[in-house]
Formats: structure tokens, sequence, C-alpha cells
């Protein structure tokens, strides 16, 4: 039969490790958001439109061809970060740069 | 005595032991230094990887771009190229002072980075400038931290150990942020600041650019019904331009017939509101050092042109890193906005001149 101050002792000790381990474990997890870099292209005269993935020499206000349905100028209309749940074709996508994604603070120093 | 006493005895030895110790000892500081200082030499190795991660990225760009000693290039601009802020104890012609220092300290910047890429364009010279700035930024992040964790450690300040400790998490998050924006440079991706120069690009609509001065071009167009004076960086290189002397100059030029300035900036949002969220004031919404700010408040006084503020709230990290959709929308919602005080409060024969303030990177 343990006597009661043995069991306080123990039962601080179990609360200790278990703060620590879970202080240690939500420090560790990273939440897992994929995002990409969407350029969104318009037809100066109609109005198509589409997205497409970054390519590097796009910036805004930039022709980069024709429109496939009047043959009007395709002009690049935005470029953003988007998330990639919204744009299934696009799931082959980067991920999101590092200080974009939200961190916990575990209060440890 | 029986085994119950024994604990008993045993824990106020060890209370009175502990009391002892906490109370009449500098122990707990000793502990609190330590433990704050080992937790700070872990952050430190951090900076000092974004740091090194950074210079990577500028040695990248500009081997690149066929620049010979990229190291070299890169060692020579960090630790120069400071300034010195005017003297602020006699304040008459500061601005002035503080304009000509800041444009002396451009120059001399541009001159540097012209001299050592002289094949490169001028996008590819601009972006080249701010990758030098953000990794010269980085390193002096770094040696700031150090130089307070040093003089803690030498004169066992463990209340300055816990305030830099205390203070680490932002300044390491912050540093990250700037290391990421290096990405958006380099591929001339627009960032969060560029909402002001978005705006103003869609606002001009076909209207063709006339350089007004270096880096800084205007666009003459009819938004509801009203001629509007649309001013932006020219893009799409990475530049702030000089908006406010452009300001001052078209406001000069056609004198009492502006009924409205109205300003579009990037604002730094407090934690509790929303990214991409659009807010309208009065004032001039820039977030210069003074000189290009003053000008604009000068320029619409002296002919008493109501001044108006329209600012899209994002965070520190999103203004300088990558245009996130939440900030496209606020650049949406900030044109219907700008629209909106235009049909109001311009008169149909009226002029508006509307300035989109902030870094154009991949925004023509």
């Amino acid at each position: 039969m343990l006597d009661p101050m043995t069991i306080v002792i123990l039962a601080i000790l179990a609360f200790i490790i278990t703060y620590m381990t879970v202080t240690a474990m939500r420090s560790r997890q990273e939440p897992l958001k994929k995002k990409i870099i969407v350029t969104q292209l318009k037809c100066s005269s109609c109005d198509y439109s589409e997205k497409r993935e970054f390519k590097e020499g796009d910036y805004v206000g930039k022709e980069v061809g024709k429109c496939p349905k009047c043959s009007g100028k395709l002009l690049v209309e935005a470029i953003y970060l988007e998330e990639v749940e919204g744009i299934p074709e696009l799931r082959s996508a980067v991920s999101i740069p590092k200080s974009s994604q939200p961190q916990k603070n575990t209060g440890k120093y | 005595m029986d085994g119950s006493n024994d604990w008993a005895s045993t824990i106020l030895v060890l209370l009175i032991l502990g009391s002892f110790l906490l109370n009449f000892t500098d122990i707990p500081q000793k502990m609190q230094l330590w433990r704050y200082s080992s937790y700070i030499r872990k952050k430190i190795i951090q900076l000092t990887e974004i740091e090194d991660e950074s210079k990577r990225k500028v040695i990248k760009y500009l081997s690149r771009l066929n620049v010979e000693n990229p190291r070299k290039v890169l060692e020579g601009f960090i630790d120069n190229f400071f300034m010195i802020s005017p003297v602020d104890i006699e304040p008459t012609d500061i601005i002035r002072r503080m304009r000509h220092l800041i444009r002396t300290r451009d120059d001399l910047i541009r001159k540097y980075v012209e001299e050592n890429l002289p094949n490169a364009t001028l996008v590819q010279r601009q972006n080249a400038e701010v990758l030098l700035e953000i990794s010269s930024v980085l390193t002096l992040i770094n040696k700031i931290v150090k130089h307070y964790f040093q003089l803690g450690l030498k004169y066992n300040n463990w209340i300055l150990m816990m305030q830099l400790a205390l203070e680490l998490q932002q300044i390491v998050k912050l540093a990250k942020a700037y290391d990421d924006a290096m990405d958006s440079f380099m591929k001339g991706i627009p960032i969060g600041d560029g909402a002001g120069p978005l705006v103003a690009h869609y606002l001009k609509g076909n209207a063709e650019p006339v350089e007004i001065l270096k880096e800084t071009v205007y666009y003459v167009t009819e938004i509801e019904g009203r001629k509007v004076y649309v001013i932006k960086a020219k893009g799409p290189g990475s530049t702030v331009g000089w908006p406010g002397e452009a300001v001052e100059k078209i406001i000069n030029d056609l004198g009492r017939s502006v009924s409205r300035i109205i300003t579009v900036d990037a604002a730094l949002k407090l934690e509790s509101e929303k990214t991409g969220e659009v807010a309208y004031g009065v004032g001039a919404a820039i977030g210069d050092p003074g000189p290009e700010k003053i000008a604009i408040e000068r320029a619409a006084t002296k002919y008493g042109i109501p001044l108006d503020a329209v600012v899209i709230k994002m965070s520190n990290e999103e203004a300088i890193n990558t245009m996130t959709k939440q900030v496209f929308e606020g650049v949406r919602k900030a044109i219907e906005i700008v629209k909106k005080i235009i049909k109001e409060k311009v008169p149909k024969d009226g002029i508006a001149v509307v300035v989109g303030i902030g870094n154009t990177v991949g925004i023509t």
C-alpha cells in the first residue's frame, strides 16, 4: 500500500512528463497546407479567361498569346497564391513558402 | 516514527532549503540565463541558416545573369551603403535633406548594380538590387541578435536575455518571410505590397504610360466619365518609384482643376483583422520615411484638394511575399471603392489623380 505522499509525488511526476510530451509533440506538428502560384489569363476582347500554374517570365499585363475563342490578345490578368484544393488539375503543385504557414507558439524557451 | 512522518520531514526540509536557495542566492537567475541562452543559441543557428540561404539565392541569381564573381559582388554590398539619418534637433529643411540622402543612396546602389551587371536588363537589375538589400537586411538582423546575446552573456544580464528570447520568435518569423520573399523577386512575382500598383494597373485600362520621373509613370484615362491621372511605379521590375514627387509635378501642372487625390496602398493589419479587408479614409496612404508622403500632402494643401486614402490590409509577411488570393480579392474591392469615390466626389468635368503606392514587381 502506497502512502499519500508517494501518490502525490507520482501524480506530479506524471503530470510533468505528460505536459512536456504534449508540448513537444505540438511543436512538431506542421500544417500540410499546399498552395500554388496561379497565373490568371484573360482575353482583352471577349470574356474568355483561364487559370494555369505560374511560369517564370509571367507578369501582370504581359501578352501571352491569342484567345482560343476570338483570337484577341490573351493577357496575364493576375498572379497570386492560391490553395490547391480549389484547382484539382493543378494538384501536382509546389508547397507554400514556410513563412506563410501558420506557426504555433509553443511557449518554450 | 512511521513512513508518512519521514516524508513530511523530508518535504519540509526540502521546502526550507528550496526557499533559501530561491530567495538568498542568484541560482534561479543563473538557471534562467542558462535556459534563455540555450534557446537563443538555437535561434541564432536558425537565423544564420536563413542568412546563408539568402546569400546562396543571391549568388545563384547573379550567376544566372553571368556575373563573373557573384560572391564578391554580394560581399561588396553587405555592410556597405548604409544611410545616416539627417540631424533632427534642427528640423528646418529636414525633408529636403532626407530626400537628398535617400536619393544619393539609391543612386549609389543603382550605379553599383549597373557596374557589376552590365549585361542585365533593367528589370533584372532592379530585382538584383532588392535581392542584395534583403540579404543585407538578414545579415544585419543576425548581427543585432548576436550583439544583444553576447552582451547579455558578458554582463550576466538575464533580463536582457529574457527579452531577447521573447522577441526572437517574431524576429525569426520575419527573417523567414524575407528569405521566402527572395523567391518572388527572383521570379518577378507580384508581392502583397504590390496591391496599390495592381489597383492602378486595372484602373489605367488601355492607356499608354508616360514617364514622369525615373521609374515612375502616369496614365491618362477615363473612369465613370471623369478624367483620371493614374500614377504608379514603372513595372514589371522591382521598384516603388517616386510617387510623391510625381503627384507634386502633376498637381503643379493641373492646379485647382484637380478635384480629388486618391492614394491606394497596402496597410499592415492588426492581428484581429482579416487579410484583404479594405478601408478608406483621409490622408496620404504611403509608408515612406517622409519625403514622398509630405510631397503629396503639400501639393494637396497648396491647392486645397481633398486627399482620400484607400488601404488593403495584410500582415507584414504577406506584404513582402507572393500576393495571396485574399489580397488579390482586396484589390478587386479597392477598385470598386476608388470608382465609387470618383463617381460621388468628382464632378463630371473634374479631374482625379489616383496613385497606386507600393512595389510594382511583376506588374506593368
